[in-house]
């Protein structure tokens, strides 16, 4: 009951947050595309931490992360008047920032481990033979790398939006009901996988 | 809640670095200081129009000869393609362009060659 309370809050703090900073948001675009680079900062400012957070998600690399944050910068700056205002500035950032993941993790794809070498660091632990939990909860967000890339991109996306399927759906540019298809499909497969791996029995609580 | 939406959610938040901001300030402006590529792609068009309506306008001949008769469009168009062979032939117009064409072909190729370097 508690996690859902949290994430309750979380959403709500959250939507107050994106609320403030959409006239932000707008006030900066104008300045920016009238010619005042400078207020293009504020943006980059306001918007690292979930463009950084983002791309932390897809490579689980901290220097590449920042590397794929700073190129969706650039490239959100040369498209700026491309944002129609039709949806919030934060909606068309993060589909910019996605659609540049996804293409550069296609070019070069993230360093993963394998769900078989995540079951080998299990054998190789001591005593009980369990990961202990934090290196459990490790190993099942790196195994979300390993899953097919569309998938994938559904189940990072659903997550990185506090489980909201809609904006999970406007990052991707993908309609609600593929994106909850490909959720569904990739967190079965992640289930499965991690299952058969770590021969856990205790996958789902009330 | 499922174990794995309580993992996946309860992600750790990573903080991007003292000077990320700044360094993509730095691109940003680098970015603005780069001059603006010509777009050709978008010009091309128009123009091989002007270019076409120059020669039009240099080698057809009147639509009314001295007999007083209207010439057919296909005799026009032959008339001016001969026109147009014969200058490019006086004034060595195809050894102009093969030398242009090389020059831009080797600028191309030394860009090509220089980005993929760096």
């Amino acid at each position: 009951m508690q996690p859902t309370l949290q994430l309750t809050r979380s959403y709500l703090l959250r939507s107050v947050e994106l609320r403030v900073s959409a006239s932000e948001d707008e006030a900066d675009v104008e300045k920016v595309l009238a010619g005042e680079v400078s207020a293009f900062e504020s943006i980059v400012r306001r918007w690292q931490g979930p463009l950084v957070n983002l791309a932390y998600r897809f490579c689980r690399d901290r220097s590449r992360a920042e590397e794929m944050a700073q190129d969706a910068f650039l490239r959100a700056y040369r498209g700026l008047g491309q944002w129609r205002k039709d949806a919030a500035f934060s909606t068309w950032l993060f589909a910019v920032a996605t659609n540049l993941y996804r293409s550069q993790l296609r070019r070069i794809p993230a360093q993963t481990i394998s769900i078989e070498d995540v079951a080998r660091v299990q054998v190789s632990s001591p005593a009980d033979g369990c990961l202990a939990e934090v290196d459990r909860d490790h190993a099942v967000r790196k195994a979300v790398l390993t899953l097919p890339a569309k998938y994938r991109e559904a189940v990072i996306l659903f997550y990185f939006h506090d489980m909201d399927i809609a904006a999970a759906a406007r990052s991707l540019a993908l309609p609600e009901g593929t994106v909850k298809a490909r959720l569904s499909r990739g967190r079965e497969m992640l289930r499965q996988k991690l299952q058969r791996q770590f021969r856990m029995s205790r996958w789902r609580e009330a | 809640m499922e174990y794995l939406d309580r993992v996946l959610t309860a992600e750790e938040e990573i903080v991007p670095s003292a000077g990320f901001a700044q360094a993509v300030m730095d691109s940003v402006r680098r970015e603005t200081s780069r001059p603006i590529p010509f777009p050709w792609k978008r010009a091309l068009p128009g123009l091989l129009l002007v270019v076409l309506v120059l020669v039009a306008l240099v080698f057809v001949p009147a639509p009314i000869n001295s007999s007083g008769k209207t010439e057919l469009p296909t005799m026009q168009l032959a008339a001016m393609l001969t026109a147009l062979l014969e200058t490019i032939r006086r004034f060595h117009v195809n050894w102009l362009l093969g030398s242009v064409l090389l020059a831009w072909a080797c600028v191309n190729l030394s860009a090509r060659l220089a980005s993929l370097r760096r």
